[in-house]
């Protein structure tokens, strides 16, 4: 049996949750490019999209994150390239950054980053938010093969 | 789910290590991975050109990975800076330790984060760079646009051999 003021804890805890849910609202596109070829992917997108490369092409990303609701802090923007199946992102990730970051309301952050594809291997990039609380947030990412 | 946790653990580890840059407001770190010879720079400022501080060296051989790592704190209590940002570059240069950085249409890898900088703000990044051809390359992080009369950096030279 559920006690009356159990029952509010419990509806407050998800009026709260919700309230930050809708706090963090934040748009993430991303962009890459290799040997003629260009891939898209933003947040929200369902399917990861693949970019199929070619050994010793130089492989391009850019990224945009916009904050579309109200102001926001302590969130993490974390930046990856590894090959696919790796949950952990280590020394030897081709890429890897971490910022800490408050948004104001239409604020952005960008980032880039180019470098020659020299092993064969199927990596992933990935652009994802984190919340202060640690609460995974928006992510986008694309899949890059090297044959 | 076992892999959801491994990754959030592996993220607030990469985290802990920009927490722990207390002191100093950048370093660099470039490490050989088969040699395992690593170099560290510290923070230096321009104006002047190329800064005043004689940069490090590390060896390597060619098509050696080299593992860079670098943590920026702005250590600075004063406004935001907005559009501010963090650059990083390895490119090849005529001598070690020139001062003038070479143009950048040729670097080997380089990359950019835009953001509105907060006191206090941290920006870590690292990353992996094979250099085929032998010869002499800068590496070097350094602040953009952050609105004040100089901006910082660090440096060290890459011998490829």
């Amino acid at each position: 049996m559920c006690r009356p003021q159990n029952s509010l804890l419990v509806a407050a805890s998800f009026l709260l949750m919700g309230q930050n849910l809708l706090a963090v609202d934040l748009k993430i596109t991303l962009q890459a490019r290799a040997g003629g070829h260009e891939q898209s992917a933003r947040s929200g997108q369902q399917a990861m999209p693949t970019l199929a490369a070619k050994r010793g092409d130089v492989f391009f990303a850019h990224w945009v994150v916009t904050n579309l609701a109200g102001s926001v802090s302590g969130i993490t923007l974390h930046a990856f390239m590894d090959r696919e199946g790796v949950t952990k992102p280590g020394a030897g990730a081709l890429y890897e950054t971490a910022l800490v970051l408050d948004f104001q309301p239409g604020e952005q952050s960008k980032g880039e980053f180019r470098m020659p594809l020299r092993d064969p291997g199927t990596y992933v990039l990935r652009v994802e938010a984190v919340e202060a609380s640690a609460r995974p947030g928006p992510f986008a990412a694309l899949r890059v093969t090297v044959p | 789910m076992t892999g959801t946790w491994a990754k959030q653990s592996a993220l607030i580890m990469f985290l802990a290590l920009v927490a722990r840059a207390e002191h100093f407001d950048i370093k660099l770190t470039a490490t050989a991975t088969i040699s395992g010879a690593s170099r560290e720079a510290g923070a230096d400022q321009t104006p002047p050109v190329g800064g005043l501080n004689a940069r490090p060296v590390l060896n390597v051989r060619a098509g050696e990975p080299i593992q860079i790592q670098f943590i920026l704190t702005n250590v600075y209590s004063h406004d935001l800076a907005p559009d501010a940002g963090v650059r990083y570059y390895v490119v090849r240069e005529r001598e070690a330790g020139q001062k003038p950085v070479p143009p950048l249409e040729s670097a080997v890898s380089d990359g950019s984060l835009s953001f509105g900088l907060k006191p206090k703000a941290r920006i870590a990044g690292r990353n992996r760079v094979i250099i085929m051809e032998p010869g002499i390359y800068l590496l070097r992080v350094e602040s953009v646009n952050t609105q004040r009369d100089h901006e910082h950096f660090a440096a060290l030279d890459i011998q490829v051999q």
